[in-house]
């Protein structure tokens, strides 16, 4: 509920609680954010598979403790470190300009980086991510793929040329819920798992969707249940299969852990370095400032449009991007 | 496992119960005249005509997208079938081309069905019209056009070869219409089955946005949709021209409600993504099964055939809610929580 | 300034611009039909069709604002006025006035209006095919079962004297003559109740909400089931009402009579701006969509179109329109 508030409006969210808290009102705060459980909650009840495993004050728990109790692992937080970065650029943006929405967009994107893009809300992230995968016509501005210039004019274009996206809203934009799994994982790869006539075998199906499913420990017994029965962090990865079935030079992620639980995070985290490492550039967009730092090889801050800062590397942390932002 | 009709049970074996329920309670009442052998002969003529409209429209609901144009459609396409084929037998052209004309009308009849098919699915995937809306106005546009190039009168002059080829008997007992459906029902099972086409069909009916984010064609998938279903209809409208040797501007007007109760009382519906073409089948079978029993009854009239089609429908619609309603799946396990409790 | 602010807001709006479409229309078949159109006779048969098919498009109105689809009012009306007028011939009733016919269509209207109610609020179930189910039903009941028959001649008085009770008369110059019937004057009235109860009640003001959000309406305290409930139910009662009200006017009560007034309606409520998905619409809009589909009807003849093409004029003009709004819509998403 709350993934959709800026810092701002997060601060006076949590201001007003406290007034409330401080008149004798009781509150039920429900959140899966470790920071905000731990800045506003005095006490804390942790839930996993329907149990509760943990009740009591939130002082005398340590984040570690939390994240255990959390997913029922040991976690280690891993930071990206770019391997076999290539030299020339796959994605170079130059100018872009979308009226309304950003304007004079500039940047390059190698294989084997992870380009983080942050910025508040309304800083036309999303709309840049839908420009470069076909959805929104760009008014101005030239894409080059692999040194060709190129015309993104719908997905079915962008798939052709190797990009990939997953959406924002996994639920209305992401899956067909009241679908299989083992379609929702295909939707993409249909022709490539079918023969010239567009004949297709359940069997080819059930088989794709197996790999992707051991692969990224989707936890679900049968890929021919509706995907609506699965938890926010698997549906994430399915959809995160669908675009991986295909061959991709480019990856553009919006908002990929919202809504997701600590333990499928990481797996999602992981999955992306790997995938880097193997040479996939991957273009994360997220307004989760502990997300962009330790999984971003670059950063780019947009506010209002435009591109208002650029941090490398070492270069990158919180209070680093706050700074640009404001 | 959920089925594609998303119930935990086999809806398949609830509308097979209801087959099975009506076969009993007719043959209690009219034990000779169920069973005779015309009877049946009659059933399997009569039930290609809403049985291949309905086909086609389960398509086109699966997808998403609802049709109310399909008779008007298909009665305007063999309205100018009879137009052509009429040239023949008022001798404007030579007798000696019948068999000729006669092809070639039906050519056209279904050339002009995908055309239609086509303007439905244009306006609804190119210019974002609601498919109700959309089809709503094509349908006074269809059936405005067969009443002006009518005057509202049937077209006859039909030439005898085309009834002829109609009342054949392949085998001795498969008469031509139910062949037609036959091969109708083949193809589109065939499509929902083993082809991508019907994978996608599903998977846009159930979110269109998601498809088109997925890199899915909705706009072509829509139009061929549509197209198909055109199709499908002019064929229908043809096999109604057989039965009545004339082309009517409102012929089938009680086959627009039925073919969509057919659809929704299994499952299909105009939601999208739902369906067995299976349980359309039985239900096209169930619904034909009334009306010729009512048919029996001559005290009874035809409209009692909607009646139970309808009451029929509307209690298949309040069981399954209820039974689907999520309220009382959360009540249920509340339930279960508690049991173990008290024994302990 | 106010004035400036409150006339920006009304041209973005669908209604004016189809009030625009309205009037050129009429300016154009004026010119085209040789001045036909504004003669007090064309007027007086435009207002007299406009009647019964307003009236529908009225309760259709407050029903897709709520964010549904009543398919079942004509055959509803039809069942419902079929039934009162044998009754009352039965019973020997209505030989001097029309009341007793008119109560009677209120409450079948209103019973059968609570069976559409009741499936609809209890099982949240699809208006559409609800409707089109029980469609299907007061058809099957009023020819089936009950075997309504044709009452032509044999109608009562009082109801005959009712359709021919009128306000005024004019005399075209080749000395024909159109009544206006009083009839005129609940149709005045029902739009007046209509966009009372939209705008200035609470039961106006949930069916927006439910229309725009029914799981938010619902957490805003809107008892949706009741509400629902309770709109189908007088949607039957008026329904009812209406359909009485064309016996009268048409004289006749046939059990088929308006079959297939459920496809022309929609459209043309749809035509007045209101949103199939609910939420939206106006009396406003919705008058000028059905006296513009009214006069394009009435006036193909005086443009010399013969009546054989009236049908497919219809669907063009919905079709035009449809388009038109999807287009806006479209445009407004972006």
């Amino acid at each position: 509920m709350k993934t959709a508030l800026t810092k701002k409006e997060v601060h006076a969210l949590f201001k007003t609680v406290r007034q409330l808290r401080d008149r004798g009102i009781a509150i039920m705060f429900i959140s899966h954010k470790i920071d905000e459980i731990f800045e506003i909650a005095d006490d804390v009840a942790i839930m996993r598979n329907g149990r509760n495993v943990y009740l009591g004050a939130t002082s005398s728990l340590t984040r570690k403790e939390f994240t255990y109790y959390m997913t029922g692992r040991e976690l280690t937080d891993t930071r990206f470190c770019p391997e076999n970065v290539s030299a020339e650029p796959v994605l170079e943006v130059k100018n872009l300009t979308l009226a309304g929405s950003y304007h004079d967009i500039s940047f390059e994107l190698c294989k084997g980086e992870i380009l983080g893009v942050t910025g508040l809300l309304g800083s036309g992230r999303t709309e840049l991510a839908l420009s470069l995968f076909g959805l929104l016509k760009p008014d101005s501005g030239e894409i080059y793929l692999k040194d060709e210039k190129v015309k993104i004019s719908s997905p079915i274009e962008a798939q052709k040329l190797h990009i990939g996206y997953v959406p924002e809203d996994r639920l209305t934009e992401g899956l067909c819920l009241r679908q299989p799994i083992a379609d929702n994982i295909t939707l993409s790869s249909l022709k490539r798992l079918s023969s010239k006539l567009g004949l297709i075998k359940q069997k080819d199906i059930l088989a794709e969707a197996d790999v992707w499913v051991k692969k990224f420990s989707i936890a679900t017994d049968d890929p021919m249940k509706h995907a609506s029965t699965l938890s926010g962090g698997n549906q994430q990865k399915i959809v995160l299969a669908k675009w991986l079935s295909n061959e991709l030079d480019v990856l553009i992620l919006n908002g990929p852990t919202v809504g997701v639980d600590v333990g499928a995070k990481q797996d999602i985290h992981e999955l992306l370095h790997e995938l880097a490492r193997q040479g996939l550039a991957v273009i994360i967009i997220s307004d989760d400032l502990e997300e962009v730092v330790a999984n971003c090889s670059r950063v780019i801050v947009m506010k209002d449009g435009a591109i208002v800062g650029e941090l490398q590397n070492e270069d990158i942390c919180s209070q680093a991007i706050l700074n640009i932002i404001r | 496992m959920k089925n594609k009709t998303g119930l935990k049970f086999n809806y398949t074996f609830l509308l097979l119960g209801f087959l099975v329920a009506i076969l009993i309670v007719f043959t209690i009442a009219k034990p000779t005249m169920l069973w005779a052998p015309d009877t049946w002969k009659a059933m399997a003529i009569q039930f290609p005509e809403f049985g291949v409209f309905t086909l086609g429209v389960m398509l086109c609901f699966i997808i998403g997208c609802i049709d109310v144009s399909f008779v008007a459609l298909g009665n305007f396409a063999s309205i100018l079938a009879a137009l052509l084929m009429r040239t023949v037998t008022d001798g404007t052209l030579p007798e000696s081309d019948t068999g000729l004309i006669v092809l070639l009308a039906i050519l056209l009849a279904l050339v002009v069905g995908g055309l239609g098919g086509l303007l439905n699915g244009s306006l609804i995937s190119r210019l974002g019209i609601p498919p109700i809306l959309a089809t709503l106005a094509t349908q006074m546009v269809f059936r405005g056009l067969s009443i002006a190039l009518t005057r509202g009168d049937a077209v006859t002059g039909i030439p005898e070869i085309y009834g002829e080829i109609g009342h054949i008997y392949l085998l001795g007992i498969i008469p031509v219409p139910m062949l037609i459906f036959l091969i109708v029902f083949a193809i589109c099972a065939f499509l929902l089955k083993c082809t991508t086409y019907g994978k996608k069909l599903y998977m846009i009916g159930s979110n269109p946005k998601a498809a088109r984010f997925s890199a899915i064609n909705v706009t072509r998938m829509i139009n061929v949709t549509f197209v198909i279903n055109g199709v499908i209809a002019a064929l229908s409208a043809l096999l109604m021209v057989n039965t009545y040797n004339s082309a009517k501007a409102d012929f089938g007007s009680s086959y627009l409600m039925r073919c969509i109760l057919i659809l929704v009382l299994d499952g299909v519906l105009p939601d999208g993504g739902m369906g067995k073409i299976l349980d359309v089948l039985i239900s096209i079978v169930t619904i034909q099964i009334i009306a010729s029993c009512v048919n029996m009854f001559p005290e009874l009239n035809t409209y009692y055939s909607s009646l139970i089609s309808a009451a029929l429908l509307l209690i298949t619609l309040m069981m399954t809610s209820y039974l689907f309603n999520p309220e009382r799946k959360v009540r249920r396990a509340e339930k279960k929580e508690e049991l173990p409790k008290e024994s302990a | 300034m106010e004035l400036t602010r409150k006339l920006r807001r009304m041209t973005r709006k669908t209604e004016f611009y189809l009030f625009i479409v309205l009037v050129l229309m009429c300016v154009a078949i004026q010119i085209i039909s040789g001045g036909q159109l504004l003669e007090p006779n064309t007027i007086v048969d435009i207002a007299r069709s406009l009647t019964i098919f307003g009236m529908f498009a009225l309760i259709s109105l407050v029903v897709v604002i709520s964010g549904g689809f009543d398919l079942s009012f004509p055959t509803l009306a039809s069942l419902t006025y079929s039934v009162s007028t044998s009754i009352c011939l039965s019973m020997g009733w209505c030989q001097e006035t029309a009341w007793m016919a008119f109560l009677l269509a209120a409450v079948i209207g209103l019973v059968l209006g609570m069976l559409n109610g009741f499936i609809i609020s209890r099982f949240k179930l699809n208006t559409m095919i609800v409707t089109l189910g029980t469609q299907t039903l007061f058809l099957g009941i009023s020819m089936g079962l009950l075997q309504m028959p044709e009452i032509t001649s044999t109608l009562p008085l009082g109801l005959r004297y009712f359709g021919e009770d009128s306000l005024f008369e004019v005399f075209s110059s080749t000395g024909m003559r159109s009544t206006m019937p009083t009839a005129f004057l609940l149709f005045v009235a029902l739009a007046v109740i209509v966009w009372f109860v939209l705008r200035f009640t609470m039961f106006g003001r949930a069916l927006y909400a439910i229309g725009g959000n029914e799981v938010s309406a619902e957490r805003a305290g809107i008892n949706v089931k009741r509400t629902k409930f309770w709109l189908y139910a007088f949607v039957g009662l008026v329904a009812g009402i209406i359909g009485m009200l064309r016996v009268c006017m048409v004289r006749q009560a046939i059990p088929k009579g308006l079959n297939g007034w459920d496809l022309k309606i929609i459209p043309a409520v749809i035509l007045g701006g209101a949103s199939i998905y609910g939420g939206e619409g106006t009396v406003f809009g919705t008058l000028v969509a059905a006296i513009l589909m009214t006069v394009i009807s009435n006036s193909l003849l005086l443009i010399g179109i013969d009546s054989y093409w009236q049908d497919f004029f219809n669907g063009l003009v919905i079709l035009a329109g449809v388009t038109i709004s999807a287009v806006q819509a479209k445009r407004r998403s972006i």
